[in-house]
C-alpha cells in the first residue's frame, strides 16, 4: 500500500477495501489481468477526486464517498426473465445483450446474436479467446488503454474491479442492419462495474441502444466504462438511456477512438438517476473522422447530472458537433462542460457545440461552460449556452386553442427535447423516453411571468 | 331579438406594470354580424385581441368584457376558447415536436370534454379535417408537418383558419389574416371565412386593407387609434380610408 497518510479516513478506508475486493476480481486472462494490476496501483496514486481538480469543480464527490464504502463489488449475475421482457424494446428483441450488477450474462442474452456477424468475449472467459485470435489481439492492444497513464480515479476503479465485462467486435466490411439493444441491470445495494469494448473494423456498421436500468431500492452506484474503436471508414451509432431509479448514482466513461473517415453518434437521454456523471472523450485521430455528440437531461427534486464533455481534433479534416439540451425543475443542478480542442496541425477542422438549457424553478441552477482552444490554422468552430424559460407566448398560443395549461407546458417541454428524441434509432424507445421525460415533470413549473402548478 | 355575442364596455388595459394601452374601449357585436377594425400600426389593435382571449401580459384596469352573457376576465385563456372564442394569431408561433394533426385533435377534445361531449373517434376527425383542407385548398401533408415549424407566412395564416373550421367558435378575432398573402392564398383564406359564417356566429377582422373586404363584406368598420375607437361607419368608411389614409380622422373628428 502506498502512503495513504494525509487522505481523509473514508477515503482510505474506500482505497483499501477496493485492493482488498480487487484480488478475488482478477481476470483469468493474462493481458487483461496485468492491466488490472497496473490499474489497482492507478487507483491508490490517484486517489479519490479532489474539489480542487477542474473537472470535479462542480460535483460534491462527499456523498458518494459516504454511500462507497458501504457498498460491496456484487458478484450476483441473477435476475427475473419478466423483468428482461418489461424492458426490452420489441424492435431488439432478437438482439439482446444482458448484463447484471456489472456481469454479463450468456443466459440472459438473445442466443440469436451468435448466428450474426459479431463476436461477444467474456472478460473472464479464456476458453473463448482460444478461438477467436483476432479478438484476442484487439483485447491486447485496446482494453484499458493506457492505463499506466490513466487520469481517472474511477476509471482504474472499473478496470481493477470489473470481471466479466465483454468485447463486442463487428468484422471489417460488415453492416449489422439490426439495432442491438444492451441492458445493465443494478439490482443489489452495490458498487457495480460495468463494462464493455467494442471495435468496430475497417467500413463495419453497427447501431446500439443501451440502457442502464437500476432495479434496487436502496442506494447503489453503477461505474461503468465503455471503451470504443472505430477503423478506417466504420459507422456506429450509440444511443444511451440512463433509467436508473432515483436511488442510483451513474457514473459513465466513455473513450472513442476514431479512425480516417469514421462516424461516430452518440446520443445520451439522462431520464432518472439521483446524481449522474457522464464523462465523454472522443479523440478524432485521423483526417476526415466525424463525431456527432447529442443528449438532454432532465432533471427534478434535489438530483444532479454532469456532463463532462471533451472532443480532441488531433488529425486535419476532421468534423464534430455537440448539441445537449437541459430541463431542470425544484432544487436540481446540471453541469455542462464542453470542450473542442484542436490541437496543433489539425487544420481544416470543423466544429460546433451548443448547450440548451429550460430553468423551469426559481432553485433549478445550470453551471454551463462551453470552452474552445485552437492551435490550428484554417478551422471552423462555434460555440454557445443559453438558458431560458418556457415562452409565454408559446404557452398562450396552445392555451388560447383550449388545451388546459398543464398540457400546454408538457407539450411544450417534450418540444423542446424532441430534436434529440428524434436522434433515437428505435421507435418504441423514443415513447418510452418521453413517457419518462413527463414522468419528471410532475413539479412545479416556472415561466417569465408565473408560477403554474402542473398536475 | 339576435344574440349578443361580444360587448365590451369602457375597457382599459395595460401591460403588467407598464404603459395604458386600451383608453375606454366599447365594441358590441351580435349574432351573424362582421366587424372590421382598421387603425394606425401600434393603436392597440393586436393587444385587444389578445386581451378578449386572455394574454396574461396585460392587466384590465377597469371596464367589462362580455362574452355570451359571461364576464371573461373570470375565465382563463382555454376556458375562452372552449367558450367559443378563437383568435387568428397575426403572428401565428412555431412549435417544434408537435405534430399539427395530434395539436387539432387535442383542441377539438379540449372542447368536446369541455362540453361534456365525447373525444371524437381519429377515423371521423380525420374526415372532418380532411374535408376542411379541401375549403382551403391545403394539401394533406400539412397534417403531418409540425405546427407552424417552417411554414410560410401564408400556410401559417392557412393553418389558423383550418383551425378556426375544425373549432367551430361563436366569435373569430382575425388579427390581420390577410397580410402577407398572395392572391391564391387570399381566396382560400377568404373561402375559409365564408364557409365559417353563419346566422348564429360573428366576426372581428382586423386589417389595413380593403382587399379582403372586398370577399368578406362588413356590417360595421371600426377606426381604432390610441387604444379607442374613434370612429365607426358602414362598410363604404373602410373604402375611403383606403383611398385617403387615416389624415381623414382629423377632419371628421374636429
Ligand atoms: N408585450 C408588449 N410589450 C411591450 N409593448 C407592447 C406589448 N404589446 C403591445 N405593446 C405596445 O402597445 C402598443 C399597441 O401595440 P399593438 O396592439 O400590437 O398595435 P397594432 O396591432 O395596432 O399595430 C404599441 O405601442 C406596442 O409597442
Ligand atoms: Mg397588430
Amino acid at each position: 500500500m502506498p502512503n495513504l497518510a494525509e487522505r481523509n479516513k473514508n477515503e482510505i478506508e474506500f482505497i483499501e477495501q477496493i485492493f482488498r475486493a480487487s484480488s478475488s476480481m482478477l481476470s483469468r486472462i493474462p493481458n487483461i489481468r496485468t492491466r488490472q494490476e497496473t490499474a489497482i496501483k492507478r487507483v491508490t496514486e490517484l486517489g479519490f477526486p479532489q474539489k480542487s481538480s477542474e473537472d470535479w469543480k462542480y460535483y460534491d464527490s462527499q456523498p458518494i464517498l459516504e454511500n462507497f464504502f458501504t457498498l460491496d463489488i456484487c458478484e450476483i449475475n441473477k435476475l427475473d426473465k419478466e423483468i428482461i421482457r418489461k424492458h426490452r424494446f420489441p424492435e431488439c428483441s432478437e438482439n439482446l445483450l444482458v448484463t447484471v450488477n456489472g456481469h454479463f450474462s450468456k443466459e440472459l442474452s438473445s442466443t440469436s446474436l451468435a448466428n450474426k456477424n459479431i463476436s461477444i468475449i467474456d472478460f473472464n472467459d479464456p476458453e473463448q479467446l482460444k478461438t477467436h485470435p483476432q479478438e484476442e489481439e484487439i483485447i491486447n492492444q485496446y482494453f484499458a488503454y493506457k492505463i499506466n497513464q490513466e487520469k481517472s480515479f474511477f476509471k482504474a476503479c472499473n478496470t481493477a474491479l470489473m470481471s466479466n465485462g465483454f468485447l463486442l467486435s463487428v468484422p471489417d466490411d460488415t453492416e449489422i442492419q439490426e439495432t442491438i439493444q444492451i441492458l445493465h441491470f443494478s439490482n443489489e445495494s452495490c458498487f457495480n462495474q460495468t463494462r464493455s469494448l467494442i471495435h468496430l473494423g475497417k467500413n463495419a456498421k453497427l447501431k446500439i441502444i443501451v440502457s442502464y436500468i437500476g432495479l434496487a431500492n436502496n442506494h447503489f452506484v453503477n461505474n461503468a466504462v465503455v471503451e470504443l474503436i472505430l477503423s478506417e471508414g466504420a459507422y456506429f451509432k450509440l444511443d444511451k438511456i440512463q433509467d436508473d431509479t432515483q436511488q442510483g448514482i451513474l457514473l459513465y466513461d466513455l473513450y472513442a477512438r476514431l479512425m480516417k473517415n469514421s462516424n461516430f453518434e452518440y446520443n445520451s437521454l439522462d431520464l432518472k438517476a439521483n446524481h449522474s456523471r457522464d464523462n465523454i472523450k472522443v479523440d478524432l485521430l485521423e483526417p476526415g473522422a466525424h463525431s456527432d455528440l447529442s443528449g438532454f437531461y432532465i432533471l427534478n427534486k434535489d438530483r444532479k447530472a454532469h456532463n463532462i464533455i471533451k472532443v480532441n481534433h488531433l488529425a486535419p479534416n476532421c468534423t464534430s458537433n455537440q448539441l445537449y439540451k437541459g430541463i431542470i425543475s425544484d432544487s436540481a443542478r446540471a453541469e455542462f462542460n464542453g470542450e473542442i480542442n484542436v490541437s496543433e496541425g489539425a487544420n481544416g477542422t470543423n466544429a460546433t457545440q451548443l448547450n440548451k438549457n429550460l430553468l423551469l424553478s426559481h432553485n433549478a441552477h445550470i453551471d454551463s461552460r462551453p470552452q474552445l482552444s485552437i492551435l490550428a490554422d484554417d478551422v471552423k468552430c462555434s460555440h454557445g449556452s443559453t438558458v431560458g424559460e418556457l415562452d409565454e407566448d408559446e404557452i398562450f398560443y396552445l392555451l388560447s386553442r383550449g388545451i388546459k395549461k398543464d398540457d400546454a407546458l408538457a407539450m411544450l417541454t417534450l418540444s423542446f427535447c424532441e430534436e434529440i428524441i428524434q436522434k433515437v434509432t428505435i421507435d418504441s424507445a423514443k415513447q418510452h423516453i418521453r413517457n419518462l421525460t413527463l414522468e419528471n415533470l410532475d413539479t412545479k413549473i416556472h415561466t417569465a411571468n408565473t408560477v403554474h402548478k402542473l398536475k | 331579438m339576435t344574440e349578443t355575442i361580444l360587448e365590451v364596455k369602457n375597457l382599459e388595459a395595460n401591460l403588467e406594470d407598464g404603459d395604458k394601452i386600451l383608453k375606454g374601449l366599447n365594441l358590441t357585436i351580435k349574432a351573424g354580424e362582421v366587424h372590421a377594425i382598421m387603425g394606425p400600426n401600434g393603436s392597440g389593435k393586436s393587444t385587444l385581441s389578445k386581451i378578449l382571449s386572455g394574454h396574461p401580459a396585460y392587466k384590465v384596469s377597469s371596464g367589462s368584457m362580455n362574452f355570451l352573457g359571461q364576464d371573461l376576465n373570470e375565465l382563463e385563456a382555454n376556458e375562452r376558447a372552449n367558450l367559443g372564442l378563437f383568435l387568428a394569431f397575426q403572428y401565428p408561433l412555431e412549435i417544434a415536436g408537435v405534430n399539427n394533426l395530434e395539436f387539432l385533435r387535442m383542441a377539438y377534445n379540449s372542447k368536446q370534454k369541455y362540453q361534456g361531449l365525447e373525444e371524437a373517434d381519429p377515423l371521423d376527425f380525420d374526415d372532418l379535417v380532411e374535408s376542411k383542407l379541401e375549403i382551403l385548398s391545403m394539401k394533406n401533408d400539412f397534417l403531418n408537418r409540425n405546427l407552424n415549424e417552417g411554414f410560410s407566412g401564408g400556410e401559417k395564416k392557412k393553418n389558423e383558419i383550418l383551425q378556426m373550421l375544425i373549432l367551430e367558435p361563436k366569435l373569430v378575432v382575425l388579427d390581420e389574416i390577410d397580410s402577407g398573402l398572395d392572391i391564391d392564398a387570399l381566396k382560400a383564406v377568404a373561402n375559409g371565412i365564408n364557409a365559417y359564417k353563419n346566422a348564429g356566429n360573428a366576426i372581428l377582422m382586423i386589417t389595413h386593407y380593403q382587399r379582403l373586404l372586398d370577399y368578406v363584406v362588413p356590417d360595421q368598420v371600426h377606426v381604432l387609434s390610441e387604444g379607442r375607437i374613434v370612429l365607426s361607419g358602414k362598410a363604404d368608411l373602410a373604402l375611403e380610408l383606403e383611398k385617403k389614409g387615416y389624415d381623414i380622422l382629423n377632419a371628421k373628428l374636429s
